[in-house]
């Protein structure tokens, strides 16, 4: 405890110094403009470092840049495809730089692991980096969420989750059971938590938002992907999903001022697409007939009579309507959602000393009535140079969010998308509106699913919000011991509350007494960390670097939930207002201490060697137990440059690389105790009880071991860029929960188990077909798949369950020899060639066992950016493609049984024929033969043959087709309704246009203006999903591949404004 | 120079730190909770989950139990046993629930046995252990008891399965140490059933042993007389003060938050406002048929204000809303029923009246009250759907039962023949409802002569006695589908025709619970022998019911 105040107050003590002491700062402040040659047109991204230091930047849009140097210090300026260009620094602080093009250089920096910059070139691993400027054009509410389709291998799933909602990242696949497999995110060299504060379930639930979420997408300068665990290693255990390293933006000097104002606003529009393309417009609500009484009308089956507007039925607030269909019944219900993100920054000072100051407001409705978010982000972020030797950078940055009204999700009641879903087509939502509540206000039952509640009383009566207040920031020194060697000391804080209510009032299905649900959850990780660092360049031939430093990461979360029973007055939603109160506390606290090494070679600028070792000590394990070191090695060769004479025309650079790596990792807090608890006590008496999981006595960390190759090539004089990599890693040993058998007491053990593998390829293509003065035309292609396989999993355990849908019999599951993701449940009964089996009545048998009917994994998935630039103007697409996954579309197995899928309508007019025969026959069913209705594709038992196996004839028995779809829904054979979920989407367009140099030449004042038009989500081009988007899944845990009751696709659009003051 | 020895002094300071860095103190250790076993806290918690736990009492209890031996109906969960549908995810709450409370009394007995102070809550654990494995193996059939509980800690993930005749061996042998343990000068705090007095201990203990050697009556009749004499001997109750029972709390039910122990399971079941719950008409037929006054105590007639009948719940007699309207229903309608066993409430029996599917209306306080199709049937008294009813683990009543068969077979006699017990059985069964369940009492119907003339009208008088288990069993379900399996009363008929009939039973009555999924996977190479025939078959007998057809009406 103490040792986490000293750290803190060193923390804000260091924070004060930066703050207040920025005008005495005097180090030199580079800035200048990078243009080609050939053309004199301005360079953006050229990549300039700081040589033998461990800094650099990138230029900008215009080609400008600015570093902190010192003076004597020598600038490498470096771009691919040009010569590189050294300038040593001398009185003059404006350099500007033309640079030549050549065959010879590949020289992009990228910030790699402990925010160190290094050239690509000299990386053994796949990099990706995504320039801030695209991301912040068309900006997403959640900004990692605009990296989708850009960068090979980084799968995004965007679950229909509403405002607020979390994203889910997956990198080379699933590795882990119990734990996230999403990816460390790193802010400026802080990783965040990224916790997701809460999800729906089987039972349904919200979506409550997750760490990554809340980041402004203006305030990012980059966003480099680590992918493998070799570029991980350095960030232990956390790291071994991949990195994500966003790095902010800083204070930039530009050529006409020395103070810079942005400014950027960006409005745009959502809307639904529609989603029930596939609802039938026919018959009408009932069953046989139009509803004649309340609990016909309160059934929501379409089963009825054909619509028709001379027809009167009572519907369920008890009116009589016409029997009609009304047109867009359901999605009337949303409305035009919008978004306003506005972002200004501030930035000024010199070259010893600046901050930048930035200040975003974004305010969201939703599409979803009464829903919507307001954030607000606030940024310090300064440099100082305090003496000649010290120099100091920190930041700080508030975040402030506030989301109404979360939709509920998936089971829950109150999720609005159910209530609306098979709404029969004679019902207008509207008249929901008007009769949620009696004239006390009290609850109106409409439906006889009680639990359905009426979607104008889950958004306007019940309210659930959330405030999260967010702290990020760092201070860092960095101590300059001698020309060959840095000392730097960091301490970087994350911490956050999270404060949220849910209140249900009086009356309301399933909590009719009143409830309220309130959680106060606050969680701060600490870092501090220090780093040496040595460079040395021996020879012309020889560099060598190493490094050493240490870590100690403290994280400690405390979350208090009260459940508020019984409300006293009706008028007040506050938790002192309920009589009974079930209280629940978490208190995860978790330390984990490293130390850390690397050491680089290189020769002659073409053949790199990394090697890096880290030890850690986690808190989570068993003393003795707790220590475990893992290595890596990675090299790279410059092909081009080793043997000159490879290069040719076709081939102007060529790299190879190669690495090999291994990441240990630990378990959650608490894993080892045996403990006693319940929340619980009555009559005077306290209770406790045993956990009901147990532990293995020797658990041992786990670990994950992978290797891969890659080749950087540039052929056809540089006009064509191909990246390749193979991967191929394993976890072993993870600590993971398996159930066991009850009998011993506990329901599962905690144990190392299972080997999983995944491998595949990442490709990234880009091309220039066209390059002229004005026009240049640039198109990338990126793909990657993956391969995961359940090598072993455990002797008792040789399946592990992931997710469930009880309800309809239905889990995702992991079996050994299969793959991660796996959809689980009951299939037709078939015979032994396939043919689905009838029951005599027609009617379909289900089959005996759970069986695998498809999987929740994406195992291809890439993106096609076409980019063309005409002068000022910039036209800019991205085309998304993913497939190779499955999704049990619980929605459409709901449209189904209640008659409302467009599916449900074959065999009705048959079955109305055979009806009415069988009436004016006077016949009862059970002597009737029906004539017409639903046919089922398969067989009938018939007999048994000589062998005494079954003969089969084709089925020849017509249904009713409301009996055949509810046999199927009764029986949970949920085989019709696994879709492929392959898609593709046009996800992102934007027009831009730039104002140039020469047309601000004569405004002062203006340094750039780009005014786009942007549009996200414009067209789901292809998709086999009916009625729902096949994205459409309710949370972003492990187990992906269900979807129930989504809300409709959307899209957006709008535009956005950026100016430079 | 002065830089290297700076250099120096910031590595070897470093250095030093690494010496301890793989002692995190308390870090991990979780400061919510305790990691000290508590004998008082951990049996307080048992003996209210026992009958508490919601998940159990819903899913096991009410669905399979009560609702095979056709005590109750519903619109869908608690009829899963009425239809002998099989749900093997139901079916396994009460192992799991089961060995999770042995846990907890194998932790609680393992930490009283070293300070004699405990001794107590040693023994009282002791005998709430064996009447918890009594519940499960009636259930199930053999099952693992010597080494079971709390034993994962040994990395034992496959405990052996035993015999159910060594196990129940082993409860008269446990029950008579713990009677014997029972320490009058020793403190007992925290107990919810007997309020820490320890004579009583003593009794249900011993009462226990009647019960348990009662159910050998078909596979060991000896033995079932000698542990029976032992058990009467020793001393069992006496009146109903000395009947087992716990207190509950009373809290507002819903699906929010953990799974619910504090109430009484089974009340919560019922006030769950999407669960409709009827009584079932073979068990009230008995009551009807005889003039039971505890018909009326029992159940009632409920339904809802014609303009609050929209919603289902609010025909509940849990709810609020609800109206009774037993006295109305029976002047219109002539007749109070259960629902007919077999069906779902959203199926129609055979016989059903042409008005089935429509409702029926009758006249209350000048209002009008609609009886829609789920509400034809008798409903718990409102009184006795409380959250907080106390659960019965073991009425004076059943064992004056006992002991009226214990006097019917002539192995002794005690204090009584076998008319007096039965008499007294169900004085006490009626002042049981009324003293302990808070029932209001039925003064229209003379005990004393009723009891007279069913004890006289019924010629089999172990099929009297057994009736009066059955009746008495509506408050301990488990025990009245034990009881059913060992003396053949009442006689049931199998449902047949019903869709959602598990065939695997050949038109026969599902004689116990299958064993879990956890179980069939995780600890098969044990449990196969004890399978039937290598299946997991809910149909076979388990070892003290040998039996496939007792009780059924074929």
């Amino acid at each position: 405890m103490r040792i986490k105040h000293f750290k803190l107050t060193v923390f804000l003590c260091v924070c004060m110094i930066t703050s207040f002491s920025v005008l005495q700062a005097q180090e030199i402040q580079i800035t200048g403009k990078v243009t080609s040659l050939e053309d004199e047109m301005p360079m953006p991204g050229v990549s300039i470092l700081v040589v033998g230091k461990n800094k650099g930047t990138n230029t900008d849009f215009n080609g400008d840049y600015s570093i902190e140097a010192e003076k004597g210090d020598v600038l490498q300026f470096s771009y691919i495809g040009f010569s590189d260009q050294k300038i040593t620094i001398g009185d003059n602080t404006v350099i500007n730089i033309q640079l030549v093009e050549s065959v010879e250089a590949l020289n992009e920096v990228v910030v790699t692991a402990l925010g160190i910059s290094r050239k690509e070139q000299a990386l053994g691993y796949a990099i990706s980096k995504v320039d801030g400027e695209e991301l912040a054009e068309i900006k997403s509410i959640n900004a990692v969420n605009s990296l989708a389709g850009k960068v090979a291998g980084v799968d995004i799933a965007q679950p229909n989750t509403g405002s607020g909602g979390s994203s889910k990242i997956i990198i080379r696949g699933n590795t882990k059971f119990n734990g996230s497999n999403q990816p460390l995110y790193v802010i400026d060299g802080v990783p965040m938590d990224n916790n997701s504060f809460g999800q729906a379930g089987q039972y349904g639930g919200q979506d409550l938002g997750d760490g990554i979420s809340s980041v402004n997408s203006d305030d990012i300068e980059t966003i480099s992907v680590l992918k493998g665990p070799a570029a991980a290693a350095l960030y232990g255990s956390r790291g071994g999903n991949g990195v994500i390293l966003i790095t902010t933006k800083s204070f930039k000097k530009n050529s006409k001022s020395k103070f810079n104002i942005n400014f950027s606003t960006n409005s745009t529009f959502d809307e639904v697409i529609s989603g029930y393309e596939d609802v039938q417009h026919v018959y009408g609500q009932g069953i046989g007939t139009p509803p004649r009484d309340i609990g016909d009308a309160t059934g929501m089956w379409s089963w009825g009579g054909k619509m028709d507007p001379n027809l009167q039925f009572i519907s369920f607030d008890g009116q009589y309507r016409d029997y009609g269909v009304k047109k867009d019944n359901i999605e009337s219900f949303f409305r035009t959602g919008y978004t306003i993100q506005n972002t200004i920054s501030l930035s000024g000072g010199n070259e010893s000393a600046n901050l930048l100051f930035s200040a975003s407001d974004v305010k969201m409705e939703d599409i979803v009535p009464n829903s919507g978010l307001h954030r607000n982000n606030f940024t310090l972020k300064g440099y100082m140079k305090m003496w000649e030797k010290l120099t100091l950078d920190a930041k700080v940055n508030f975040t402030l969010e506030d989301v109404d009204n979360r939709p509920y999700l998936g089971y829950s009641g109150a999720n609005t998308a159910l209530a609306l879903l098979g709404l029969p087509g004679n019902i207008d939502q509207q008249w929901l509106r008007d009769s949620a509540t009696d004239a006390n206000g009290d609850y109106v039952f409409w439906n006889s699913a009680t639990r359905i509640i009426n979607p104008y009383y889950s958004l306007y009566n019940m309210k659930n919000e959330s405030k999260k207040n967010r702290v990020l920031g760092y201070a860092s020194l960095n101590y300059n011991i001698t020309d060959w060697l840095d000392f730097k000391f960091k301490s970087g804080i994350d911490t956050f509350t999270y404060d949220y209510y849910n209140y249900s009032p009086r009356t309301t299905p399933l909590a009719e007494w009143g409830e309220l649900t309130k959680i106060d959850s606050r969680t701060t990780e600490i870092n501090t960390e220090f780093l040496f660092s040595a460079n040395k360049e021996l020879n012309d031939n020889w560099t060598i670097g190493a490094s050493l430093g240490g870590n100690i990461m403290n994280y400690e979360s405390s979350t208090n939930t009260i459940l508020g029973k019984n409300q006293g007055s009706e008028d007040v939603i506050s938790i002192n207002n309920y009589n009974e109160f079930i209280v629940g506390r978490q208190n995860p606290r978790k330390e984990v201490r490293s130390f850390y090494g690397f050491a680089n070679v290189s020769f002659k600028d073409y053949a790199f060697l990394d090697v890096t070792g880290r030890q850690d000590w986690s808190s989570t394990l068993k003393k003795g137990n707790n220590g475990y070191f893992y290595p890596s090695f990675t090299g790279a060769l410059v092909l081009t440059k080793a043997i000159e004479s490879l290069r040719s025309k076709m081939i102007s650079y060529a790299k190879l690389r190669a690495s090999y790596a291994e990441v240990g990792g630990d378990t959650d807090p608490y894993a080892y105790n045996t403990f006693f608890d319940y929340p619980y006590s009555s009559n005077g008496a306290n209770f406790s009880t045993v956990n009901d999981i147990t532990y293995f006595t020797n658990i041992n960390p786990s670990r994950t071991k992978g290797y891969e190759f890659g080749l950087d090539a540039k052929l056809f004089n540089w006009r064509v860029g191909l990246d390749v990599t193979y991967y191929n890693q394993t976890t072993y040993d993870e600590i993971m929960n398996i159930p066991i058998s009850n009998s011993n007491g506990f329901e599962s053990a905690s144990i190392n188990a299972g080997e999983i593998n995944n491998k595949g390829w990442e490709v990234m293509v880009n091309i220039v077909p066209i390059k002229t003065e004005d026009l240049r035309w640039d198109l990338t292609f990126n793909f990657a798949n993956n391969e995961n396989k359940i090598v072993k999993l455990h002797e008792e355990a040789k399946t592990q369950t992931i997710a469930r849908a009880d309800w309809i019999s239905s889990l995702i599951t992991a079996e050994e020899g299969g793959s991660y993701g796996d959809i689980v449940g009951y299939d037709f009964k078939r015979t032994e060639d396939g043919t689905p089996i009838m029951g005599p009545n027609g009617l379909p048998l289900r089959s005996d066992e759970q069986v695998s009917l498809g999987n929740g994994q994406y195992k291809f998935t890439g993106g096609i950016t076409n980019g063309i630039q005409y002068k000022g103007f910039r036209l800019r697409a991205l085309i998304q493609i993913k497939s190779g996954a499955d999704i049990l579309s619980m929605t459409n197995q709901k449209l189904y049984q209640q008659g409302a899928h467009i599916g449900t309508l074959e065999g009705r007019e048959g079955w109305a024929l055979s009806e009415s025969q069988r009436e004016s026959a006077g016949e009862l069913p059970s002597n009737w033969v029906a004539t017409g209705g639903y046919l089922a594709q398969g067989v009938i038992e018939d007999g048994v043959g000589a062998d005494g196996s079954p003969n089969y004839r084709p089925n020849d028995v017509y249904v009713d087709p409301k009996d055949y779809w509810g046999s199927i829904a009764n029986s949970h054979i949920i085989k019709p309704f696994i879709y492929d979920a392959s898609y593709v989407k046009l996800r992102e367009v934007s027009l831009s246009y730039s104002l140039g140099p020469e047309q601000l030449k004569n405004i002062k004042f203006l340094n750039g203006l780009t005014f786009s038009i942007i549009g996200r989500n414009l067209w789901l081009i292809h998709s086999n999903v009916p009625n729902v988007d096949p994205e459409s899944t309710y949370n972003i845990s492990n187990g992906q591949g269900y979807e129930y009751g989504s809300l409709p696709q959307r899209r957006s659009y709008g535009f956005n404004l950026t100016a430079k003051f | 120079m002065k830089t290297s020895i700076k250099l120096l002094i910031l590595l070897v300071s470093t250095l030093t730190l690494t010496t301890s860095c793989e002692d995190f103190n308390d870090i991990n250790v979780d400061p919510t909770t305790s990691t000290i076993a508590n004998p008082k806290t951990l049996i307080s918690k048992v003996q209210t989950s026992y009958s508490g736990d919601r998940e159990t009492q819903w899913r096991s209890l009410a669905a399979y139990h009560m609702s095979i031996t056709q005590m109750i109906s519903d619109g869908w969960t608690v009829s899963h046993g009425q239809t002998y549908k099989l749900d093997i995810s139901y079916m396994e709450y009460m192992w799991k629930s089961s060995y999770r409370e042995i846990s907890d009394l194998t932790y609680a007995i393992e930490e009283a046995e070293q300070n004699p102070e405990l001794v107590n809550y040693e023994a009282v654990a002791r005998i709430l252990k064996v009447m918890i494995f009594a519940q499960l193996t009636d259930t199930y059939g053999d099952l693992p008891y010597f080494e079971a509980g709390a034993q994962a800690e040994d990395d034992n993930l496959h405990p052996a399965y035993d015999n159910q005749e060594d196990i129940y061996n082993d409860f008269f042998k446990e029950l008579k140490e713990a009677a014997a343990q029972l320490d009058d000068s020793k403190a007992l705090e925290g107990d919810l059933m007997y309020n820490g007095d320890v004579e009583r201990w003593r009794k249900f203990a011993n009462s226990l042993r009647l019960r348990y050697a009662m159910r050998l009556v078909n596979v060991n009749l000896s033995k079932a007389e000698t542990e029976a004499v032992l058990a009467i001997e020793d001393g069992v109750m006496e009146n109903i003060d000395d009947a087992a029972k716990v207190e509950h709390g009373d809290f507002t039910v819903s699906t929010s938050g953990a799974s619910e122990i504090r109430g009484n399971g089974f009340s919560q079941v019922q006030n769950f406002s999407e669960e409709i719950m009827v009584a079932c008409e073979t068990y009230i037929s008995y009551l009807r048929d005889n003039d039971d006054p505890r018909l009326l105590m029992m159940f009632g007639m409920y339904a809802a204000y014609q303009e609050d009948a929209t919603s289902r719940y609010n025909s509940k007699s849990s709810t609020e809303t609800s109206v009774e309207i037993t006295d109305e229903y029976l002047a219109t309608y002539g007749v109070i029923e259960g629902y007919p066993p077999g069906y779902f409430l959203f199926e129609a029996a055979e016989d059903a009246p042409a008005d089935v599917w429509s409702p029926r209306f009758v006249e209350k306080n000048g209002r009008t009250v609609q009886i829609d199709k789920y509400f034809k049937s008798l409903q718990v008294k409102r009184d006795l759907t409380r959250i907080d009813l106390p659960s019965i683990y073991q009425s004076y009543s059943e064992v004056e039962l006992w002991l009226a068969e214990a006097a019917l077979r002539g192995w002794s006699n005690f204090g009584g023949d076998a008319k007096t017990h039965y008499k007294n059985a169900i004085f006490a069964n009626i002042d049981e409802l009324v003293t302990i369940l808070g029932a209001e009492p039925n003064l229209d119907i003379n005990s004393d002569v009723y009891t007279e003339n069913l004890w006289n009208n019924t010629a089999d008088k172990m099929e009297a006695i057994n009736m009066q288990h059955y009746v008495n069993n509506f408050y301990n379900g488990i025990e009245g589908f034990a009881n059913w399996r060992r003396s053949g009363f009442p006689v049931l008929k199998p449902t047949t025709d019903n869709a959602y009939t598990d065939q695997a039973l050949n038109g026969l009555i599902p004689r116990k619970l299958p064993y879990p999924n956890t179980e069939m996977n995780f600890n098969r190479d044990n449990l196969e022998a004890h399978l039937d025939n290598g299946v997991n078959f809910w149909g076979a007998p388990v070892w003290w019911d040998n039996s496939l057809t007792r009780g059924v009406d074929l």
